[in-house]
């Protein structure tokens, strides 16, 4: 089977980026098989780097749905800043511009010794190199009265899509003067400041449109991302409307009763208006399929290749994997992507492995013109990934308001460019 | 053949830290790196500066000024501490690679 039209081929040579030109070497052409599993952050941008770094690798990308609504930005979707639409990709550039074959299944069962990956659609794929993306799910058996079924009445909307939908009709229909509870769970999950994010783009919808009612982050934690930026930004943005109550305070949600409409703590109870539970999550279920978590719920890899450390062959990247200290976000998983894609193309080759280049930052809107960031560089030491001194922080916790405007603006310009780079 | 010389000339012009093609993987590793807000090969959309029609001297400069917090930035600060010399070196040089196909 041909893998390339010679339309594919010449819209690949032309989107090459110079590396190949630079190195000036010959490089064998592998015709290896890769098969990556999950279209997001970091399966979509795994499976275009690798045909960008070997235009002979056969690569198939299998994800669930034809589209993908991302995460990042979901909370601005939630209050109307923007349409969910906004926030769909799909995989038409991969599959036309670069050549990946792409399956629309689950990944149900894989055989670590053969080789081989089963999809809910009977098939089975042989590879020489499986790249697992697939993301989180979240936990039923975590707390207690959460489960799939009371998702629909208390949403998670920590997947964006329907969730999302059903958790702004709710804000949407609630009264002036409602509570709006939101309940962190403990580290890790899926987009550390995502909870906040959330908090303060909700309050910002209170404040415009129902300026009587409040928001209460119910939170396992003493502590978040950027903590100091965003209680600075909620005294001068959102007095009394927008309350934190840390886990030393009772913040910890320990039930739920959808029935009777009640979210529980340690020491009181609350009848929300709407209530969004972020429940905890683990890797999704084809990451921890044949120990490959090791029995955590998380997979652990080796630092420079992210190969599991359980299983050969097989490398987890995204929030499905514990890159610790990188933090579960679309751009660790874009980045995590690129240094995958180059170790698999390294180890087919029989060449060794370069020094990862690793970094992270993350944005989050406080209010549409109010954003703040974190960012990181990370290195490899001994197999394990770590900060590299003095390149881990936020943005200026004091700065005017025209950089708290400039990174809003920021944080809309990354959100089109890695999708341009994860999908384009 | 004239952007075949200016590739050359800009490879030659590379410290003899390492081989240039190392320094040129390693350019081109951290530049993917970028793309993530910056855009794939530095061509960002909206208010993130394009990285594409940088000078190599501007690009170096700006680098060095983020480093030392000679230039107050949002998240570059922390960025470029956490790149060596020889990493700002050899990204810069990929910059300046594309720069002649991006302004044809």
């Amino acid at each position: 089977m041909s893998f390339f039209t010679r339309r594919q081929f010449f819209s690949l040579a032309a989107s090459l980026p110079f590396t190949r030109l630079l190195t000036g070497r010959a490089r064998a052409n592998t015709h290896a098989r890769v098969v990556v599993v999950g279209g997001g952050f970091g399966g979509a941008t795994c499976a275009k780097y690798l045909r960008l770094a070997d235009p002979s690798l056969k690569v198939t990308l299998v994800t669930p749905q034809p589209q993908f609504i991302t995460c990042p930005f979901s909370n601005a979707a939630l209050v109307g800043l923007r349409p969910l639409a906004s926030l769909t990709s799909t995989y038409q550039r991969l599959r036309e511009g670069y050549g990946i074959q792409i399956i629309h299944a689950q990944a149900q069962k894989l055989d670590p010794i053969a080789q081989c990956l089963t999809l809910s659609d009977g098939r089975t794929l042989a590879y020489n190199k499986l790249v697992l993306s697939p993301g989180v799910e979240l936990r039923w058996d975590a707390l207690e009265g959460y489960d799939a079924e009371a998702s629909t009445v208390f949403p998670h909307a920590w997947q964006a899509g329907s969730q999302t939908r059903r958790l702004r009709r709710q804000l949407e229909a609630m009264e002036d003067g409602g509570l709006v509870v939101i309940s962190a769970p403990e580290t890790p999950y899926r987009c550390p400041p995502g909870p906040y994010e959330r908090a303060s783009l909700i309050a910002h919808y209170l404040k415009t449109h129902k300026p009587k009612s409040k928001v209460l982050i119910l939170d396992a934690k003493d502590g978040f991302t950027k903590d100091r930026l965003f209680l600075a930004a909620w005294k001068r943005l959102y007095p009394g409307l927008l309350e934190w109550v840390p886990g030393a305070q009772g913040g910890r949600v320990t039930q739920v009763d959808t029935r009777a409409g009640i979210v529980r703590t340690e020491f009181d109870e609350y009848k929300p208006a709407v209530a969004n539970i972020i429940a905890p999550q683990r890797a999704a279920a084809i990451a921890r399929a044949d120990g490959l978590d090791a029995g955590t719920g998380w997979c652990p890899v080796h630092g420079s290749t992210f190969e599991s450390r359980v299983h050969a062959n097989i490398h987890i990247i995204g929030d499905a994997a514990i890159a610790t200290p990188m933090p579960k976000s679309a751009f660790s998983a874009n980045n995590q992507a690129k240094v995958c894609a180059a170790a698999i193309v390294a180890l087919l080759r029989g060449e060794p492995v370069a020094s990862p280049a690793l970094m992270n930052t993350c944005y989050s809107l406080v209010a549409p013109d109010y954003g703040i960031s974190i960012s990181a560089v990370y290195s490899v030491e001994n197999d394990a990934i770590r900060v590299v001194p003095g390149s881990s922080g936020t943005s200026p916790p004091d700065a005017p308001e025209t950089t708290r405007a400039r990174e809003a603006a920021y944080a809309r310009s990354w959100y089109a460019n890695i999708t341009a780079d994860t999908f384009g | 053949m004239k952007r075949f010389v200016v590739l050359l000339a800009s490879l030659l012009a590379v410290p003899a830290l390492a081989s240039a093609a190392s320094i040129s993987e390693r350019g081109a590793a951290w530049a993917q790196a970028c793309a993530a807000c910056h855009g794939p090969d530095g061509q960002s959309q909206g208010a993130i500066p394009a990285l594409d029609r940088l000078s190599p001297e501007d690009f170096r400069t700006a680098m060095q000024a983020f480093r030392t917090e000679e230039r107050q930035g949002t998240v570059m600060n922390q960025i470029a501490k956490g790149l060596s010399e020889a990493d700002i070196e050899a990204v810069t040089t990929y910059f300046a690679a594309i720069r002649p196909r991006r302004q044809q």
